[in-house]
């Protein structure tokens, strides 16, 4: 049992304990607190020793680890990292440290409260690890009934429930049309190379006197978008996209952290992992311009959607939505730099991403509303939640200092060459969510206070509180100063997993 | 001597029901703890038996008989299904106002018929042993009287049944005709098969489909289920419905393997009519058990689809994906009728309205129902995800194959429309609908967990259950964990029961 | 280490410790970021008479082959006379603002947000490529927001500092794609790695406009150029200092800069250049139309600089950015000397801007006043100040052109012609006529000069906008081709503009209490911001409108919840065939098994 896998029990375990015993008041919430530090030192720790951890003989993964779990249909335990999932587990532990740190007010049954949420981090934690395809699948499951009961249960609205199950429900849907995908492509194999094991496949794919692809072209066709739309409903791609803002602005807020800030980004891990490189044809057929059009809805269509959207979760919602399309534009580069990009673009939204919700989550609990119209002013009340928003706005503008500049840059290069309309209408979209973050800044942190509020009263947060969103915005500003920290954790890993085209 | 010990388990069984039966008439006031315990260690020791005695695999009784690895299995099943039963109608007791230890006996003859019909290797052996089971099951529907619904329950469960029996003899006699014996290997050997055994085969499916509710012979299932005393409804939705796959496996098998091609697109059709009609019509449900009964309906569907799934040779001859859908329902499907029965002792309606705030008064209970209903509706990694992975992946396999359009299967009888083979059509609509029913199905289960999880409880007072009761979720839930997560243990139990499957070897 | 390097270590490292540690302390925050300055000044003076070797080394940013950025430092003439100007300047103002300031609540977020500025104005001098411009542009851009929305709780000013910002979005929005053009046209980014590879034979082709055309866009945001010109005037609702250094002197010039950092690529393409010469010289005639009809003390100033911008836009566009460059160092000087002048007018008055509420303060604030008037010669191009040159060389360059661009000459001389009207009528009116009766006359008479630390930096910055030293600056930058000087017709003419001018200035509201002349065209700013306000209202308003709504009941009502609704109808449809009566249970069963039949003979 190597690192990752204790890593992988830390929340697990934190969860059955926290489940089992009868613990009173804030003891669950230290516990999780506790699991979730241990499961980022952990983290932090692999990523210490990743660079020496060289993998074994031609594998392409480090600290793999091997159990045969159903060797009839060659389904196994395969848990391994490279670059690119390092990246994503490190998303992975700060966001699930952050969101359970900022849970400290849940008063009403915490433990299954805690409990659902350590699931739902160790279900991103292990679906980013694991090399097995059907592992990566049930993994990705886990994190659904607890969603489900969370956001059902301590979501922040009165119509919860029925946004509870629309969520569950859609988001089920999406992962049969993913299974039914992952099913075919399995079957589709030609026998001698048959199995879920993602590093067999790739190394098949570039072994010498190889196939093209895996699959039948003619199968690729119809075999992509299945996954492809499998995976694209969990990330929330137009017109899929409809049950983010709602999830989220009814999700009690470290939910609504978790699942903007973790579990999309397993959606892009998994288009990036299973569909671009397995499926090179479908990948570059005409469903690569038909993605195009989409990420273009995302960024555009549902940036004006956040334009004239009043209520603040829903509108970061629409704007976690929107940057979506960034993301998927650098996937279908197909290049290094902008798979590169759409990679550590999804570092740097899931930080964004998450403090938003952190803050917005704040901001209703103290004001009581999230109507931007009924706010205003509130960098007299709450300065420190201001900056923190002033930073988050500019961030989502992809101004310098941020980690999503950077990316940002590395994307629209990227595509460049082979998209420039996409491109060039892709930054416009940059201007529209300039507009709607400036926007909600002014309208709830600038200006003078509402008569709603009181002025007078400075709500005062301790260092302790602060800490959760110091952690990220601190993170997100340091990689956006030194993208190559990343930057050299991601790119091997791409080089690697990519067949590559173009510059 | 030699043979007997092919028959401990009947032998077992039918001793141990008799005995329950002379005891409550000659024993005026029954202790109803020391029957429960007495059946439970019987059948126990039983179901031990049957797993441990590797016996090699023969035909008896001039091949009327046959213990195989699928009869061996079949029993267990069947044995453990039982065993769950008794600690049901233990927590029922109350609500039943006669005889509890005639009760008892009762389920046991049903058993008895089961354990019978499963290794019947003929076709009169296979009717009786099918009566038997059938007419138990007459008078467990009907068992509390002073309820109109249960008999009205019975009545209807009684007329369906006989008309489908009849069916069943039907077809039986039309087997005798077309191949001149009653023994399930004779229409192994007629290729290409009669039209006359392709006829029987339609009419033994009617029979059967009674037994399996598949539409359109689910028509008593919703009535009777909810009229039948709980413990029966679970019986009758796990154990009858099993032992309706099991045999009606051996007999498409042993019988209608030359007539396999003309059955598949009918079986393809009814199950994807069976799985939908059953998920749909359970979504409008507000009563627990007719939901079940539904939602068992559209199991029913899945369970279809798994004898399919044989056609794909990964399993050799061992139906993997049938044990495994049909074991994972069977500890989603107790668990799920044990907690109705403790709640309704507290509520004594069993609508979904009771389960209000169930997460406060019973977290345990709640739990265990929660687990239960997700692996039911098929969520990781609970046993009920790892059934309809194994049978949607091997329709999806023949589909995207192409083997359901080619030679071997012999169904090129279907017409081409369009390019595509009618055959690939039908296991694309079977697909469909399938992942159709999962969403479905897991909508009305999510809303019975909305209403213990999000619902507001009416009493405040918590449910306590017996330490029986405890137990047996315990190992419920257990067994849908370990089925979920290890399936290798299982696949590996499954297929080394007892020595291969000799259900085709010549006479 | 290069000591050159200093120019952008200190301003971060003073932003950095005071937004972390002194943010509190507001005194000490504003001492270590006006020592900063200084020392930038120092190093600034020492790098321009090359005391500091140029440094060559390079901190990779990001590095992937093909595509890497490097901050890197371009020391060449342009780069450090632009250098002398942002830190002199800067460092002028930040002087300045101790006095300005010296009750402001939130001090240390103020001079921290100007070292921010200084950093990131800096960047943008030194870049060395384009990727690295463009980051500090965004930086500039964020800083000005900064500090255009100090005062945040006025509703004016956090709307000027949004507007700000999007506004110029919507310039570097164009400019990113010229960069990515430019990327693909040289396979480089780098400045001096362009002049090398920039082929000979290279003709301006369709694409190569377009490139040009679309890094004019940055411009056209940073410099307020028309039509993106309309955030400068809101921007003066920032404290004074700040619209001296970053809405007269500094970051506003940063366009007329870049184009003239670019200048190796413009000068290919005439096409485009004649472009950026019309937008430049219309915005420069508007401006001053505009400016002639405003009451606000500072948004004259606004709408000046606008036009001379206009002005040093025109040059480059007429291949002369020379004396863009020219016009843009003294423009640097003299216009912030006038911000600062109407800085402490309104320090003095206690924050009254409107001009017609002062009056008579000439004989109450003399160093201001005459150090005013000198800014005021020096803008409006009275022969002998700086202004004078700067001015006359780009008019000079003007009348060289033929054809359309001949147009250009008029219309700079018009333009000078109502720079002299408005300047002198702001004078006048300001601090010659007598004092106007003010609401509250209570401090009509306790009005005196400023103190020593905001008047000081108004003399030194009257210094250079009287001298001429700074003459020599086309020829030192040696940038196009030098304009010959046998100009005395064009001299002449623009005197006689700057004579007519100011006569009519002044002998028009000499005296007057009110204005005399009311154009409302003018004085709504040719309905500009009414313009835009529509576009935006009704425009993207609607579109954002209609689509929220597609979003919410199509989209989502619809498709998603409708099909979950008609699931569930069916549902109940089926469970109706669940009669409970045996006998329809029967006909349902004789029609299966039919079904079935006929499926199985047929």
């Amino acid at each position: 049992m190597n690192l990752l896998t204790l890593t992988l029990c830390l929340p697990l375990v934190g969860a059955i304990c926290i489940g089992l015993f009868p613990l009173k008041g804030r003891e669950a919430y230290w516990a999780a607190l506790t699991a979730s530090i241990l499961m980022l030192l952990c983290t932090l720790r692999i990523a210490w020793i990743f660079q020496d951890a060289l993998p074994e003989g031609d594998s392409l993964f480090r600290l793999v680890e091997f159990y045969p779990w159903f060797p009839d249909l060659n389904l196994s335990y395969k848990v391994g990292i490279d670059g690119i999932s390092l990246t994503l587990l490190i998303l992975t532990s700060i966001v699930t440290v952050a969101a359970v740190g900022v849970s400290a007010h849940v008063e009403e049954s915490p433990r299954t409260f805690f409990a659902g949420l350590l699931l739902i981090s160790a279900g991103a934690f292990g679906a980013f690890i694991s090399l097995d395809l059907m592992l990566l699948y049930i993994f990705h499951e886990l994190a659904l009934i607890p969603t489900f009961l969370l956001i059902g249960f301590w979501g922040s609205s009165t119509y919860r429930e029925r946004v509870a199950t629309k969520l569950t429900i859609y988001l089920t849907a999406g992962s049969l049309l993913l299974l039914i995908g992952l099913l075919a492509f399995y079957f589709l194999l030609p026998p001698n190379i048959r199995t879920f094991d993602m590093e067999a496949l790739r190394l098949s794919l570039s072994a010498p006197n190889a196939p093209t692809g895996l699959i039948l072209r003619s199968h690729e066709l119809w075999v992509y978008p299945l996954i492809l739309f499998g995976f694209g409903i969990l990330i929330s791609l137009f017109p899929f996209h409809t049950w983010a803002p709602q999830g989220y602005a009814n999700a009690p807020t470290a939910v609504a952290m978790l699942h903007a800030g973790v579990l999309k980004k397993f959606g892009l891990y998994g288009i990036i992992r299973v569909s671009q490189v397995f499926l090179p044809f479908g990948a570059m057929s005409y469903w690569m311009d038909v993605l195009a059009v989409l990420l273009l809805c995302n960024i555009i269509y549902v940036g004006y959607v956040a334009m004239a959207e009043k209520d603040m979760n829903y509108m970061l919602g629409f704007s976690s939505v929107s940057h979506m399309g960034y993301i998927f534009l650098g996937i279908i580069s197909h290049t290094l730099i902008g798979i590169s990009g759409a990679i550590f673009l999804m570092f740097a939204h899931g930080l964004t991403a998450s403090l938003g919700f952190a803050i917005s989550g704040y901001v209703y609990r103290k004001t009581g509303t999230r109507d931007m119209t009924q706010l205003g002013g509130l960098a007299k009340s709450m300065p420190f939640m201001a900056v923190l928003f002033g930073m988050v706005a500019f961030a989502s503008a992809g101004l310098p200092g941020f980690g999503n500049f950077a990316a940002e840059i590395l994307i629209f290069f990227g595509a460049w060459d082979k998209h420039r309309v996409v491109t060039i209408i892709a930054l416009w979209g940059v201007v529209i969510s300039s507009v709607y973050m400036l926007r909600a800044f002014r309208n709830v942190f600038l200006g003078d206070l509402k008569p709603t509020q009181d002025p007078a009263s400075v709500i005062t947060m301790s260092y302790i509180e602060r800490l959760p969103y110091l952690l990220l915005i601190s993170v997100l500003v340091i990689i956006g100063f030194c993208p190559s920290l990343l930057l050299n954790l991601i790119k091997p890993g791409v080089e690697q997993w990519f067949v590559l085209i173009g510059k | 001597m030699q043979t007997l010990q092919y028959f401990v388990a009947e032998a077992g069984i039918l001793v141990l029901a008799l005995g329950l039966l002379l005891y409550s008439a000659f024993v005026p006031n029954t202790c109803r703890k020391t029957v429960t315990w007495l059946s439970i260690g019987v059948l126990g020791a039983l179901l031990t038996w049957t797993l441990v005695s590797m016996l090699p695999a023969t035909l008896l009784f001039n091949d009327l008989f046959i213990v195989d690895s699928h009869a061996i299995f079949s029993k267990a099943f069947l044995i453990a299904a039982a065993l769950a039963c008794v600690v049901l109608a233990y927590e029922y007791e109350r609500f039943l106002t006669r005889n509890y230890v005639e009760f008892i006996s009762f389920i046991l003859f049903a058993l008895l018929g089961m354990v019978l019909l499963v290794s019947s290797q003929e076709f009169m052996t296979l009717f009786v042993s099918l009566e038997l089971v059938t007419v138990s099951f007459y008078v467990l529907v009907a068992y509390s009287r002073q309820n109109s619904k249960s008999l009205e329950a019975g009545i209807k469960y009684l007329i369906v049944g006989a008309l489908c029996s009849a069916f069943l003899v039907y077809g039986i006699a039309l087997y005798f005709g077309a191949t001149g014996s009653t023994l399930l290997s004779a229409g192994a050997y007629l290729n290409p098969a009669p039209t006359l055994l392709v006829l029987s085969a339609a009419f033994l499916l009617v029979g059967f489909g009674f037994k399996i509710a598949c539409v359109p012979f689910h028509v008593w299932a919703p009535d009777t289920y909810e009229g039948a005393p709980t413990p029966v409804t679970a019986f009758l939705a796990v154990a009858s419905k099993a032992a309706g796959f099991f045999v009606l496996f051996r007999v498409i098998w042993s019988s209608f393997d030359s007539v396999f091609g003309q059955l598949i697109p009918l079986i393809l059709v009814l199950a994807s009519i069976t799985m939908v009609y059953g998920n749909l019509a359970a979504i409008s449900q507000t009563n627990v058990k007719r939901l079940l009964s539904y939602s068992g309906i559209g199991h029913s569907g899945f369970l279809m689809l798994a004898l399919i799934g044989l056609g794909t040779e990964r399993w050799e001859t061992v139906p993997f994906p049938l044990y495994f859908y049909l074991t994972s329902y069977l500890c989603a499907t107790f668990t799920a009728f044990l907690v109705l029965i403790v709640i309704s002792k507290v509520t004594h309606s069993g609508n979904i309205s009771d389960f209000n705030g169930l997460a406060k008064r019973a977290p345990f209970l709640s739990f265990a129902m929660l687990l239960a209903l997700m692996s039911l509706a098929g969520i990781p990694p609970l046993a009920g995800f790892f059934g309809k992975f194994l049978v949607i992946g091997d329709i999806v396999d023949l589909t995207s194959a192409g083997l359901l359009s080619n030679a071997d299967f012999n169904i090129n009888h279907l017409p081409t429309i369009g390019g595509t083979h009618m055959g690939t059509a039908l296991g694309w609509i079977t697909i469909v609908a399938a992942v159709f029913s999962t969403i479905a199905g897991l909508y009305y289960y999510l809303g019975i967990v909305k209403a213990m999880y999000f619902g507001k409880p009416e009493h405040p007072d918590k449910i306590s259950c017996s330490t029986l009761t405890t137990l047996c979720l315990a190992i419920l839930l257990a067994g849908t964990l370990f089925l979920g997560l290890f399936q290798s243990k299982f696949h590996h139990f499954a297929k080394h029961a007892a020595s291969p499957h000799v259900s085709q070897t010549p006479r | 280490m290069n000591a050159a390097w200093l120019l952008l270590a200190l301003p971060l490292f003073s932003f950095v410790v005071i937004a972390l540690f002194t943010r509190r302390m507001g005194t000490l925050s504003s001492l270590i970021s006006t020592l900063t300055s200084i020392i930038l000044a120092v190093v600034a003076v020492l790098l321009f008479v090359d005391r500091i070797p140029a440094p060559d080394a390079a901190i990779k940013w990001i590095d992937f082959g093909m595509l890497t950025i490097s901050i890197k430092l371009l020391v060449d003439p342009l780069s450090k006379l632009m250098l002398l100007v942002v830190t002199g300047v800067g460092c002028l103002i930040h002087i300045y603002s101790l006095g300005y300031m010296k009750e402001d609540a939130s001090k240390g977020r103020y001079f921290a947000c100007l070292s921010l500025f200084m950093f990131s104005m800096i960047g943008i001098v030194l870049a060395e490529n384009f990727l690295m411009m463009f980051i500090f542009w965004e930086l500039v851009g964020v800083s000005s927001f900064l500090l255009i929305g100090h005062w945040f709780e006025r509703p004016a000013a956090a709307d000027a500092s949004k507007k700000a910002f999007i506004t110029n979005k919507i310039g570097d929005f164009g400019f990113l794609v010229g960069i990515l053009l430019a990327w693909t046209y040289f396979d480089t980014l780098s400045f001096p790695g362009m002049q090398q590879t920039l082929p000979n034979s290279i003709g301006e082709s369709g694409t190569f406009i377009a490139m040009c055309l679309l890094l004019f866009c940055g411009t056209i945001g940073k410099s307020a150029m028309f039509p993106l010109h309309v955030w400068l005037p809101d921007a003066m609702e920032g404290p004074t200092p700040v619209s001296a250094l970053i809405h007269a002197a500094t970051m506003v010039a940063a366009g007329v800069y870049m184009l003239c950092r670019i200048w190796f690529l413009l000068e290919i393409s005439p096409t485009s250049l004649s472009i950026i010469a019309w937008i430049g010289g219309g915005t420069a005639l508007m401006a001053a139309l505009i400016a002639t009809q405003q009451n606000d003390i500072k948004r004259i100033l606004a709408y000046s600089t606008l036009s001379q911008l206009g002005y040093m836009v025109m040059s480059v566009g007429l291949s002369a950015p020379g004396p863009a460059m020219y016009h843009l160092t003294t423009h640097a000087f003299f216009k912030a000397l006038l911000f600062l002048g109407a800085g402490s007018v309104i320090y003095a008055l206690h924050h009254e801007q409107n001009i017609w509420k002062m009056g008579g303060l000439f004989g109450k604030m003399k160093i201001t006043a005459i150090t005013f008037l000198i800014g005021t010669l020096a803008l409006i191009g009275c022969p002998g100040l700086s202004g004078f040159f700067s001015k006359d060389e780009i008019i000079l360059a003007a009348s060289h052109h033929s054809g359309h661009l001949h147009a250009l000459y008029y219309i700079a001389l018009g333009t000078a012609f109502l720079t002299a009207f408005y300047m002198v009528r702001l004078f006048t009116v300001a601090f010659i006529n007598p004092a106007a009766s003010r609401k509250h006359d209570s401090h009509g008479d306790d009005i005196h000069e400023s103190p020593a630390v905001m008047t000081m930096p108004l003399i030194l910055l009257a210094i250079p906008s009287i001298l001429v030293w700074v003459a020599g600056i086309p020829g030192y930058l040696k940038l196009g081709h030098a304009p010959e000087h046998h100009g005395n017709m064009v001299m002449i003419l623009s005197t006689l503009m700057f004579a007519g001018g100011s006569l009519v200035g002044y002998f028009l509201y000499i005296g007057k209490k009110a204005d005399p002349i009311s154009i409302p065209l003018f004085q709504h700013k040719f309905y500009f911001d009414e313009f835009y306000g529509v576009l935006i209202k009704y425009v993207q308003q609607n579109v954002a409108m209609v689509f929220h709504f597609f979003d919410r009941f199509v989209l989502d009502g619809l498709f998603v919840t409708g099909s979950g609704l008609a699931t569930n109808f069916m549902g109940r449809v089926l469970s109706w065939f669940q009669t409970g009566n045996v006998q329809t249970y029967v006909v349902w069963l004789a029609l299966g098994i039919l079904a079935i039949f006929w499926f199985m003979i047929q």
